[in-house]
């Protein structure tokens, strides 16, 4: 039966939050030139390092997966632009060479997620 | 409440609720809700959460009842009292400025559904490529012989019912696309009759030009209003020329994709949907055996 998309990405964050863990939920909100996935397209990062879903690649996703980290420590959520630079490794490779706006999104444990996110709301 | 929470997204996804995701990306302003703050707006119009700023709620139900509609998400700058600013040229200029909030919509809507009448020839073909697209499809005969799991094994449901009184249990929302093609036109009209002007996002009925004409005046005498049946897509499908059922099953997705996404190719209900008849022969797809 076709289910929403996000449907097991929120199952699997909720399930992990449950658990007092951090996430990140990363979407791209915007997206520029050529990318490899458009607005919409989300990638869940859990705090053991794994990723469900995609917004588009190893490389950037790298990139998200990075300032995802920063984020979580910091406790705040944030909007941040990458730019999908040419790989001079890979001559004609799978380059995109466009820019995605990708906000990232950090969840909290439920028991004190309100408070944590206020906090961090008010500190960027 | 300030917000909708990862656990509440949840149980209204698997509750199948539509509804607009709406999400603080960037504030500059103390007066809404924090970055990554949630509310969920629902298409008419309630919402859960609070975004803070009462001159702003308004505008953002309007911006999500839009996003709803158009089944994509997108990104929308307002000001602090809810006017709707032109989206930053740059995105590296990511410092908000204090009266301004960018707000991320997502559509969260159930699976679009392709219900289908009749469970002939055409339905088979029509059944698994709607599967394939990931519409959640329903076929509905009278026969049971017809209406079975081994002709429709992608069926998300089977129901053998009197034609009437399956149509009349039938859930149609905005995200239900119907599909008339029964092996007699007079059980394609009287579905017609009951579905004319539901919610459903599309009715295509199967018929050849001068059949379907026949069946609307007839539906018009009965007293149904022909403005509604001008929304019908009838003589069913894109005109792509396909004769064998399949191809038609495929015309009458192709159709169905056009507009869920609002493209441009030429149906063949032109010919009934007002516009002028350039003298082609009677060009509907064969008639359902």
């Amino acid at each position: 039966m076709p289910v929403h998309p996000r449907t097991e990405l929120y199952r699997t964050a909720s399930a992990r939050l449950a658990r007092g863990e951090r996430a990140a939920l990363a979407t791209v909100v915007a997206t520029r030139g050529s990318t490899p996935q458009k607005a919409g397209a989300a990638l869940l990062m859990l705090a053991d390092g794994t990723m469900h879903g995609t917004i588009g690649g190893g490389c950037v996703e790298a990139d998200v997966w990075a300032e995802a980290q920063r984020l979580m420590r910091r406790g705040e959520s944030g909007l941040r632009e990458f730019v999908l630079a040419d790989d001079p490794d890979h001559p004609g490779g799978d380059v995109c060479g466009g820019t995605m706006e990708v906000f990232i999104d950090v969840l909290f444990p439920a028991s004190h997620g309100e408070e944590s996110a206020d906090q961090a709301g008010q500190s960027a | 409440m300030t917000g909708v929470g990862v656990a509440r997204i949840l149980s209204l996804l698997d509750a199948r609720t539509p509804f607009c995701l709406v999400t603080v990306v960037a504030r500059g302003s103390d007066r809404i809700l924090h970055v990554g703050g949630k509310i969920a707006v629902f298409p008419d119009g309630a919402y859960e959460g609070r975004v803070g700023a009462d001159g702003l709620t308004a505008s953002v139900i309007a911006a999500s009842k839009r996003i709803l509609g158009a089944e994509e998400p997108g990104e929308v700058r307002f000001g602090i009292d809810g006017e709707v600013l032109a989206n930053r040229r740059r995105m590296r200029d990511r410092e908000p400025s204090p009266d301004t909030v960018e707000l991320l919509f997502e559509p969260c809507l159930p699976p679009p559904r392709l219900v289908i009448v009749g469970a002939g020839h055409i339905a088979v073909p029509l059944c698994a490529l709607g599967a394939v697209l990931d519409y959640e499809v329903t076929v509905i005969d009278d026969r049971a012989r017809f209406a079975v799991r081994e002709r429709f094994p992608a069926a998300h449901s089977i129901v053998v019912d009197d034609f009437a009184r399956a149509i009349d249990t039938l859930e149609i929302t905005p995200w239900t696309y119907l599909v008339l093609v029964t092996r007699g036109h007079e059980h394609d009209e009287a579905t017609l009759q009951r579905v004319a002007g539901s919610s459903a996002r599309y009715i295509g009925m199967i018929g050849s030009k001068r059949r379907v004409l026949v069946v609307f005046d007839r539906l018009k005498k009965a007293g149904v209003d022909p403005s509604l049946l001008t929304q019908v897509y009838a003589p069913i499908g894109l005109d792509l020329g396909g004769r064998a059922p399949t191809e038609i099953a495929l015309a009458i997705m192709a159709e169905i994709v056009k507009v869920r996404r609002r493209g441009g190719a030429t149906s063949l209900a032109r010919f009934t949907q007002g516009e002028a008849d350039h003298g082609v022969a009677d060009a509907g797809p064969a008639e359902e055996a």
